[in-house]
């Protein structure tokens, strides 16, 4: 016998040993509700649709804190951003004045000369290295932005 | 005018309107009262668990999510809430009878309505349409939009636990 052949049989036995109880107890002719509970019942309604409506509305104004977090994350990220860039200054401002000028190209040659530690930030070409190149990047730079 | 859906209704609901609140009550409001004129026994009952279903049910509002037909919802609540009417009203009256604490008490007949309550949903909904409204097999499918087949395993798998536990021997 196949499985859907057994699955029909069972159903079929099942149905023969409970279905009619099932019925009986399942099977309720649908009686009016008296005018007396249905205008109860109805208050209860009521009254439950305007609470749904309040906590609706909470629900809304529940929202505002989330949206107030978030406008505090992006100012705090735009902050965080602003200052990294205080900190990390325009690429090749070597004395971190906040502007690249010619001092910048001196500092630098007077470091790569003196044969100091460089940093990777002052790699302005992006070749990887710190050397004479980028201090004529920086002087370029400099003539290019001086005074701003 | 065309008839709104339950999930329409519900969506409304869940935003508080009054009318899609009373229409959800209009439409299952008899058939509510009905089942609990059955368990409760009597109509001042009946009326209490009319309120106090609609009142659990509007209860989960807003928020509620309708994942299977509002009777296959509705039906544990009305049982549980009509048999402990009626249990707390024979509690009553057996306190005003002079209790017999030798009388044997007749053995309960395991109820048929408490165990199909508490079947999972898949298969209390089943159920429910197949001897509640006297569905066949395939009209079921189609009012619940599932395979045939689903619907034969799901039917099976509850009626074999309802057989189990009706041939379960007492506990005491």
């Amino acid at each position: 016998m196949t499985a859907p052949e057994n699955l029909n049989n069972g159903i079929r036995s099942l149905e023969s040993s409970l279905g009619e109880d099932l019925r009986s107890e399942l099977q309720a002719t649908d009686v009016a509700v008296p005018a007396a509970a249905d205008a109860a019942a109805r208050a209860v309604i009521r009254s439950r649709a305007a609470e749904i409506r309040r906590a609706a509305g909470r629900r809304h104004r529940h929202l505002w804190p989330v949206w107030a977090a978030a406008a505090a994350l992006l100012l705090a990220a735009g902050t965080w951003l602003a200052l990294s860039r205080g900190k990390s200054p325009l690429a090749g401002d070597i004395d971190r004045s906040g502007r690249v000028d010619i001092v910048d190209a001196y500092l630098l040659a007077r470091r790569i000369n003196e044969g100091g530690k460089l940093e990777a930030r002052w790699d302005i070409t992006g070749d990887g290295k710190v050397n004479r190149g980028d201090v004529e990047a920086v002087a370029t730079r400099a003539v290019s932005i001086e005074g701003r | 005018m065309t008839t709104r859906g339950d999930q329409e209704l519900i969506a409304s609901a869940n935003r508080g309107d009054e009318s899609a609140c009373e229409q959800l009550y209009e439409r299952y409001r008899d058939w509510v009262y009905s089942q609990a004129l059955k368990v409760a026994g009597n109509a001042d009952d009946a009326a209490d668990v009319l309120q106090e279903v609609f009142f659990y049910f509007f209860g989960k509002f807003p928020g509620f999510e309708l994942r299977c037909q509002l009777k296959t919802f509705l039906y544990p609540a009305v049982r549980n809430i009509a048999i402990r009417l009626r249990d707390r009203r024979r509690r009553l009256a057996t306190m005003e009878e002079v209790p017999d604490p030798v009388a044997p008490r007749a053995p309960e007949r395991p109820d048929l309505g408490h165990l199909v309550a508490a079947l999972p949903e898949a298969q209390r909904e089943i159920v429910l349409l197949r001897f509640g409204e006297d569905l066949k097999l395939d009209e079921i499918a189609s009012r619940l939009d599932i395979p045939l087949g689903t619907v034969k395993s799901r039917l099976h798998k509850g009626l074999a636990t309802l057989r189990e536990h009706l041939d379960a021997p007492e506990d005491g």
